[in-house]
């Protein structure tokens, strides 16, 4: 009689063969995880002490260190760049420097008397430089401000000097050209032999200034020329670029000029700011509440600088979000950590207070607001309402995890590994 | 639980321990450009982007094509690294200012960048040294400068690095103050706030917040085309063609 082996029992799945299988398996990828990735028992921020990458870590067979890797110690208070940078190379790799990089938030900083973009904003940045030709002479041809909103009005102006003296020059040319970012194809130039420059006016703009072209009356002011623009007669119903275009004869030869600025017509301005303005301490950080009326919805980016009782600039502040139509606060905070580390005594007060619509798909996409004109001075809080603790956000703590998972690329550091 | 027991594993076994992290390296090119061009570098097992960037009529258009570029790769776990060469400079510093968005860049490489604007934006060598497009001529200092806060870039670390060399037609330099590579100054190249002219990338003056020079103070004899790929070589991602 031949005896036949016992079926299996009914409970087949799981038997004792997959579950050995799946231990093994889980053997199998437990070793390999914890050989692959021995920080990832670490909290995110002390997987590696800023400015020593070569720090130990954990062996993966060793318990004691193990224990050590799980229990390790938060990294030491990352050391903010100064404000206005770094003199000399930048030598960290990409992990500190992101550490370094955000001791602060994003939008709420240490200000200095030197920063210039964020103290004097709308500011013109042409300069004196030498005319195209070499025929010993430079000019400036500049305006008194970028942005102009409403009734305002640009006065360009242009200085034309040999060896340093003002001399008279006869403008040939002067007109204003709202720009087309589409650019215009029937004055575009054909382009020159390299080394001379294309003819005037339509060099300068190689998408070609299109018409309508509003004509300038260049006049003397002294010892240079000046012209006055009011671009609310243009009757432009939104934000525009508005190109100013000139041609000057200066005796030893024609030369031509060429900048642009913003113009908000007062049917375009997108927001005003009320003048309601409050200050309260929250989590640490002095917020000052900006009351802005919209008419136009939208996503709004709006800055503010921070000053101390002696007038010393502390921080600038920057609200980026979404506002209805209607009158809302805009929330500026000014981050307690810049306070205290820049050693601000209160009451503070604000200045350079003004924002702006950003329309993504509109050109231009930006849509002025008018700057506040008021002042407003805070509460005179003492330094221990303020916070020293560093900035922190799951954005950061993303960024340092993933930072820390990447060895290819070292940045200033030097040494990143390619693919060649 | 002797019948659970063996799910559990079977789950812990098909549950991925951590998610697959995806690195790309986003490359964008200059002005007048629509993209970065034939040459990138190139990482292991990284993925190389030569973004789609529009830079020909306007800065509202290029900004709005680098959203959507980041948009795409550097979310969710991804994390990117973004090379960016003259303009584009500009174009990337404007998109992080502007949008809110807290995507994964690790850091910004810009090599000759105009994002300070070029004083070049008001003369009659724009179409010789940056090429006929109607965006050429919008490039200015002043516009550059009054564009966008450049000190807010998401606390994402830019490192920079400039050229001296000559450019033709070679008098333009002229134009641009202190050192420059034929078609932007060192102001610009290395993030200053003020348009003063720098003798290197690495003097102590203010410079937008998280703006750093890496590698070399000035590269004296590259000019702004040689500077196109050096920093894509700085960082390891080519050998070849490296100037």
């Amino acid at each position: 009689v031949t005896q036949r082996r016992p079926p299996p029992p009914a409970a087949a799945w799981p038997g004792r063969r997959s579950i050995a299988l799946a231990l093994g398996g889980l053997v199998v990828t437990a070793t390999v995880w914890w050989l692959a990735a021995p920080t990832r028992l670490q909290t995110a921020g002390a997987r590696v002490a800023p400015g020593d990458r070569s720090a130990p870590i954990a062996a993966p067979s060793a318990p004691a260190a193990r224990a050590a890797a799980v229990a390790a110690l938060p990294p030491p208070p990352a050391t903010p760049y100064p404000a206005t940078g770094t003199p000399g190379l930048s030598a960290d790799d990409p992990l500190t420097a992101y550490r370094k990089a955000n001791v602060y938030p994003p939008t709420s900083r240490p200000l200095t008397a030197d920063q210039a973009d964020r103290l004097h904003p709308g500011r013109r940045h042409e300069t004196m430089r030498p005319d195209d030709h070499g025929a010993g002479i430079t000019y400036l041809f500049t305006a008194d401000r970028y942005f102009v909103i409403g009734d305002e009005t640009l006065t360009a102006t242009l200085d034309v000097r040999r060896d340093g003296v003002p001399i008279p020059v006869s403008v040939t040319q002067a007109y204003a050209v709202v720009v087309d970012p589409t650019g215009g194809s029937a004055l575009r130039p054909a382009g020159g032999a390299v080394g001379v420059p294309t003819p005037p006016l339509a060099a300068l703009d190689p998408g070609g200034p299109p018409p309508p072209r509003i004509a300038l009356a260049f006049a003397p002011s002294g010892a240079i020329q000046a012209a006055q623009l009011a671009p609310a007669r243009l009757g432009l119903a939104r934000q525009a670029a508005i190109g100013i275009y000139l041609e000057f004869d200066h005796g030893a030869g024609r030369q031509a000029a060429h900048f642009d600025f913003q113009y908000t017509p007062t049917r375009g301005i997108p927001a005003r700011f009320t003048g309601a303005l409050r200050d309260t301490i929250e989590a640490g950080s002095l917020v000052i509440h900006a009351g802005v009326a919209v008419d136009i919805p939208g996503r709004y980016a709006i800055d503010c600088n921070l000053f101390d009782a002696a007038d010393q600039p502390v921080a600038w502040s920057r609200f980026k979000g979404e506002l209805a139509a209607g009158v809302h606060d805009a929330d500026l905070v000014f981050f307690g950590k810049v306070i205290l580390d820049g050693h601000a005594r209160g009451p503070f007060h604000i200045g350079q207070l003004r924002g702006a619509r950003f329309a993504p798909g509109l050109d231009p996409d930006l849509e002025q607001m008018p700057p506040f004109a008021g002042s407003y001075t805070t509460a005179a809080y003492p330094p221990d309402v303020f916070s020293d603790a560093e900035y922190d956000s799951p954005d950061k703590q993303r960024m340092i995890e993933l930072l820390g998972q990447d060895s290819n690329h070292r940045g200033g550091a030097g040494g990143s590994a390619g693919s060649h | 639980m002797t019948k659970s027991l063996p799910l559990v594993l079977a789950l812990a076994l098909a549950i991925p321990l951590t998610a697959d992290a995806d690195v790309f390296d986003i490359h964008v090119g200059g002005i007048c450009s629509t993209d970065f061009g034939s040459t990138l570098g190139h990482w292991t097992g990284e993925t190389s982007i030569n973004a789609p960037i529009d830079q020909t009529t306007s800065m509202a258009t290029a900004t709005t094509q680098m959203a959507a570029t980041l948009d795409r790769y550097c979310t969710g776990s991804n994390l990117c690294f973004v090379y960016v060469y003259s303009n584009g400079g500009a174009v990337m510093s404007r998109t992080l200012a502007l949008f809110s968005t807290a995507w994964n860049i690790a850091y910004v490489a810009a090599s000759a960048s105009n994002e300070g604007g070029s004083e070049l934006g008001g003369t009659g060598f724009l179409a010789q040294v940056f090429g006929q497009c109607a965006l050429a001529g919008h490039i200015g200092t002043s516009d550059h400068r009054n564009g966008w806060n450049h000190n807010d870039s998401h606390g994402i670390v830019t490192g920079m690095i400039a050229g001296d060399g000559w450019l033709a037609p070679f008098v333009q330099s002229a134009v641009l103050p202190g050192h420059d590579d034929g078609a932007v100054s060192e102001a610009s190249a290395g993030g200053y706030t003020t348009t003063d002219g720098r003798s290197s990338i690495c003097e102590a003056a203010p410079k937008f917040a998280n703006h750093q020079a890496w590698f070399s103070c000035e590269y004296g004899s590259l000019n702004h085309l040689d500077m196109k790929l050096k920093m894509i070589c700085d960082d390891g991602g080519l050998t070849t063609g490296c100037p």
